[in-house]
């Protein structure tokens, strides 16, 4: 009885112990919420950014922290869905953090929008969803390109190196195809190229040769491919197998290790607009890939998604010494925020602009012998 | 819009019809043994092209020897759903084992989707080289190998419920449970025989379509409802349905990419489905509709 009296003791001791642990770390560091999708249908992109993240905040904090305080983060879970990023988001505002990164699908950073404006906590979303930053909430800053730049890239791409006239698009019907088909649309016809055939195809179909010999019909002189998922690799498959010529450029959602690799052969030769070109380390991405490089060793390439978690705490810091370390003053501390040169691009927030990235951190890149080559940086 | 174009369309009408076709025939033959639509069915094909694919791509197994593999391990999954799940349900209705394949379905894609996580997987055509051209238009190999082996199956499936005793038991359970299983027939082994053969038959029909199509985790319920579909357009409760509904359903969704905007093309099909139900119910064929519908257990 004796022993078990001391034994509880003991433990509420130690309890008492690491409460008042914590809170004295809570003082003296800067609390930064991070809800991405480690399980799950997008796992494969939140688990990457989470590392990233992770070690970012390492660097940050063996180099003494911002203005001598540590970061803390608190990581949670969204399992893909808007419901738990919904419920994550307000449990981390209300433990007070500096600010959230997440979520990385751009529906649940729509479901996440209201709670971010009546929390006032500036968010870092991983986005290409044009929409976004489009909500009339002022603490959503995008760490990605926007579409809306992506396919200002493709077409330009398309103008002035491939010498297209006209083109032909085929795109997922989702949010991410039809978004982005609007604004190519307006952006096509601005530089006098005619869109002279556009094709939808579902998320998540079997078979595209139909659309294909459709959109082939109006004999485009350049494809643009905008969609995500398996489809994709099948979608590159049918043109191939229906013996097209006319080059293509892929989205962003094309540009996964994945999907090159399922389409095999017919992969060869195709463009795709992203952040990343694997065979490349910019000046901006040499700290990242010199601890990538040490972790994986030397053949490491760094995705996209090592890249923007690392951008998005480092942006979260610099907005955080921008604000004096005023909670208060954060959403004016991300807006400070100019020509901050990072692994994926350089940032620039105004009060008017909260995009961050344009098209002059867009890469082209180009798939040879099955693997992407980085063919041209800024357009 | 060419002839050669045409012919494209009607070619790739039939490819995907041949896969709805497919997926189809599965549905069929568990519903001819227990009345039941399971809904697991398109998370059996599924599993067939996802293990074939990484038995293939990633272990480096002969190519036979990974289907023949993969059709028995798919297999024994029907097997252990019956096992584990169906038979312990005692006097269920249909709609309670139509509930727990749907229950089914979902602990298989989530399992899936932590085992090979989200990305496609993908294995080559089981024969190699460029696609035939017929008068300019492309058929693809593995798209003969879809229609060729389905044919097969088909006529296989026909002559087992028509001549085999085992299958004519299964016919048995299927029009009258009671009374089959007064005149001595084991019902609950006929539907333990049933999920076998139709989790077998799933699995063929993802190792022939992943070539064409990819294997990913969710691509099940995409795959159950068009085979489901093609069933019920050509009539539940016979094998040729499956096939007529399943080309016509292919056929009608390449023939609305011709006349409309794209993205309508699974909206198109559905509503010729529904209308076709609304005009004759019992479906292209004719199935077996009006058979009393028995308990399941």
């Amino acid at each position: 009885m004796k022993t078990m009296q001391k034994l509880r003791t003991l433990i509420l001791a130690g309890g008492m112990l690491t409460l008042a642990g914590t809170a004295a770390m809570a003082e003296d560091s800067y609390k930064i919420g991070v809800s991405e999708p480690l399980s799950g249908a997008a796992s494969s992109l939140g688990v990457p950014v989470v590392d990233s993240i992770k070690a970012a905040a390492e660097v940050i904090n063996a180099n003494g922290g911002v203005d001598g305080r540590k970061i803390q983060l608190v990581i949670r879970d969204d399992q893909s869905r808007p419901d738990i990023a919904v419920q994550n988001f307000r449990r981390l505002s209300e433990e007070g953090v500096y600010a959230m990164i997440g979520p990385n699908q751009g529906s649940n950073t729509l479901a996440v929008s209201a709670i971010v404006k009546q929390a006032k906590v500036p968010t870092c979303a991983f986005n290409n969803t044009i929409a976004i930053t489009k909500q009339n909430n002022p603490y959503i800053f995008r760490c990605q390109t926007s579409d809306a730049d992506n396919v200002k890239a493709a077409l330009l791409f398309a103008h002035d190196k491939l010498k297209a006239k006209n083109i032909g698009v085929l795109y997922t019907s989702d949010a991410y195809g039809s978004d982005a088909y609007a604004a190519l649309q307006k952006e096509a016809e601005a530089m006098g190229m005619p869109v002279v055939g556009a094709e939808k195809v579902n998320y998540g179909a079997t078979d595209t040769t139909a659309e294909w010999t459709k959109l082939l019909a109006t004999k485009p002189d350049v494809v643009i491919l905008w969609g995500s998922g398996s489809t994709m690799s099948i979608a590159l498959r049918n043109a191939s197998q229906l013996g097209n010529t006319a080059p293509i450029i892929g989205a962003q959602g094309v540009a996964a290790s994945a999907i090159i690799e399922g389409a095999g052969a017919a992969a060869e030769g195709i463009y795709m607009v992203t952040l990343t070109a694997p065979d490349q380390v910019t000046e901006g991405q040499k700290d990242l890939a010199k601890i990538y490089k040490e972790k994986n060793g030397d053949d490491y390439q760094l995705t996209i998604y090592d890249t923007i978690g690392w951008d998005a705490l480092h942006l979260v810091a610099k907005a955080i010494e921008n604000a004096g370390g005023d909670r208060e003053k954060m959403l004016e501390g991300f807006e400070k925020i100019s020509n901050y040169q990072l692994a994926a691009g350089t940032y620039t927030y105004t009060s008017d602009n909260h995009e961050g990235l344009g098209v002059d951190s867009v890469w082209i890149v180009q798939v040879k012998d099955g693997r992407m080559i980085g063919v041209q940086h800024g357009l | 819009m060419d002839a050669a174009q045409l012919l494209q369309f009607a070619i790739s009408g039939l490819t995907v019809g041949a896969i709805y076709a497919l997926v189809g025939l599965g549905f069929n033959l568990i519903f001819n043994a227990t009345d039941v639509i399971n809904f697991a069915q398109g998370e059996f094909v599924m599993l067939g092209g996802i293990l074939a694919s990484i038995a293939i791509g990633q272990w480096h197994w002969p190519m036979w020897l990974a289907i023949l593999t993969t059709i028995a391990a798919v297999g024994l999954v029907g097997a252990l759903v019956d096992f584990g799940a169906v038979s312990r349900v005692r006097r269920g209705s249909v709609m309670t084992i139509v509930m727990i394949t749907l229950g089914v379905s979902v602990m298989i894609k989530t399992a899936a989707l932590l085992w090979v996580g989200p990305n496609p997987l993908y294995f080559d055509p089981f024969t190699a080289g460029p696609p035939l051209r017929i008068f300019g238009a492309v058929v693809q190999l593995q798209a003969l190998w879809v229609i060729g082996t389905g044919a097969v199956v088909m006529a296989g499936l026909g002559l087992f419920f028509s001549r085999s005793a085992l299958g004519r038991e299964m016919l048995a359970c299927a029009i009258d449970r009671e009374a089959a299983y007064l005149m001595g027939i084991d019902v609950r082994r006929m539907v333990r025989i049933s999920f076998v053969l139709s989790a077998a038959l799933g699995a063929l029909a993802g190792v022939l379509i992943t070539p064409l199509t990819n294997a990913t985790y969710d691509q099940g319920f995409t795959l159950a409802l068009k085979g489901f579909a093609a069933s019920a357009l050509g009539g539940f409760g016979r094998s040729g349905s499956a096939i007529v509904g399943g080309l016509a359903l292919g056929l009608i969704e390449a023939a609305s990419v011709v006349v409309m905007p794209s993205g309508w093309k699974d909206s198109v099909a559905l509503l010729v489905l529904i209308l076709v139900l609304v005009v004759k119910p019992s479906g292209l064929l004719g199935g077996r509709a009006e058979r009393r519908h028995t308990q399941a257990l």
